[in-house]
C-alpha cells in the first residue's frame, strides 16, 4: 500500500501516512521515525548555514513504504503537537504502572 | 567503488565544532540506562554536529517496546524502553530536536514562550491579567 520510493509530503499529508502506518503495524511489522536537519542546498556545498532555510526532516518508514515531509521553523510547534498526540495514542503497547499497583495492593492487604 | 564501513575501514572523522567530543569509552552502539545521561548526551552530540546528527524512534508494536537512536554514524547513543511512563520524556526529547532542527534554539525558545504565554493567550483575560500592564489586545 505504501510505496518503495519516498514520497515527500506536506505536514499534515506525512501525519496521516504516519497514523496509517502505526495502525497497520500492530499485528505485525516496525515502524520508524526519523529526524534529521535539512540545512538548506547552500549548507549542503559547505555554505553557511543560515537558520531561516533550516528545515526538520521526518522520516517515517514501514516496510519498503517511505514517507517524509519536511519541517519549517513557523509550522513546527503545530506539527510537534499533532505528531506528539499520533503518538500518544499508537504507541499504547508499552507497559503501564503496574508494579506501583501491585506494591499498594500489598500495603493495603498488610 | 564503494568500500564498505566496518571496523577496518572506518569513516572519516568529522570536523570538530568547538569543544570535540570524547570518543566513547565501550564499543561503537550504546545503550544507555539512565534517561538523563542519555537526554544530555543527546542534546550535546547534536550541538556538536549539527548536520550529521539524526534522531531515529524505531517502534514495533508488538513487542511493545520504544528504541531510540541518535548518532552521527560515528558515535551511537541508543536508549531502550517499554514504560509507558517514558513516553512523556520522549516526547520532550521529540520536541527538543523538532526545535533544534528546525533552525531554532529550544532554550531561547522556553524563555520567549514564557514571556508570550502571558500577554497572548487562549484564555479569557481575566480581571489581574488586565491590570498587569502587558499589551492587550480585544476589549477591555
Amino acid at each position: 500500500r505504501f510505496s518503495a520510493t519516498m514520497v515527500l509530503l506536506d505536514s499534515d499529508g506525512f501525519l496521516t501516512q504516519l497514523t496509517r502506518m502505526l495502525e497497520k503495524s500492530r499485528e505485525k511489522g516496525v515502524v520508524y521515525v526519523t529526524m534529521k536537519r535539512y540545512a538548506g542546498p547552500e549548507a549542503k556545498k559547505g555554505g553557511a548555514v543560515d537558520p531561516a532555510d533550516c528545515r526538520c526532516l521526518v522520516r517515517a518508514v514501514l516496510g519498503n513504504g517511505k514517507v517524509s515531509t519536511m519541517i519549517a521553523a513557523k509550522d513546527h510547534r503545530r506539527f510537534m503537537k499533532s505528531y506528539a498526540n499520533i503518538m500518544k495514542v499508537s504507541l499504547d503497547s508499552l507497559k503501564k504502572k503496574e508494579r506501583r499497583r501491585a506494591e499498594k495492593k500489598k500495603a493495603g492487604v498488610a | 567503488p564503494l568500500q564498505p564501513r566496518c571496523r577496518s575501514n572506518p569513516r572519516p572523522p568529522l570536523p570538530a565544532i568547538g569543544r570535540s567530543l570524547t570518543p566513547p569509552q565501550s564499543p561503537d552502539r550504546v545503550y544507555i540506562d539512565d534517561w538523563e545521561k542519555f537526554y544530555d548526551e543527546s542534546e550535546k552530540l547534536y550541538v556538536e554536529h549539527p548536520a550529521h546528527t539524526r534522531y531515529t524512534l524505531k517502534y514495533r508494536h508488538t513487542d511493545g517496546k520504544i528504541i531510540l537512536k541518535v548518532t552521527n554514524d560515528r558515535v551511537c547513543l541508543q536508549f531502550v524502553t517499554d514504560q509507558a511512563t517514558d513516553m512523556k520524556r520522549i516526547e520532550k526529547l521529540n520536541n527538543l530536536f523538532f526545535t533544534y532542527m528546525c533552525g531554532q534554539d529550544p532554550h531561547d525558545a522556553e524563555a520567549e514562550t514564557a514571556d508570550g504565554a502571558v500577554s497572548k493567550g487562549d484564555r479569557p483575560v481575566s480581571q489581574e491579567e488586565a491590570g498587569s500592564g502587558k499589551k492587550r489586545r480585544g476589549k477591555r
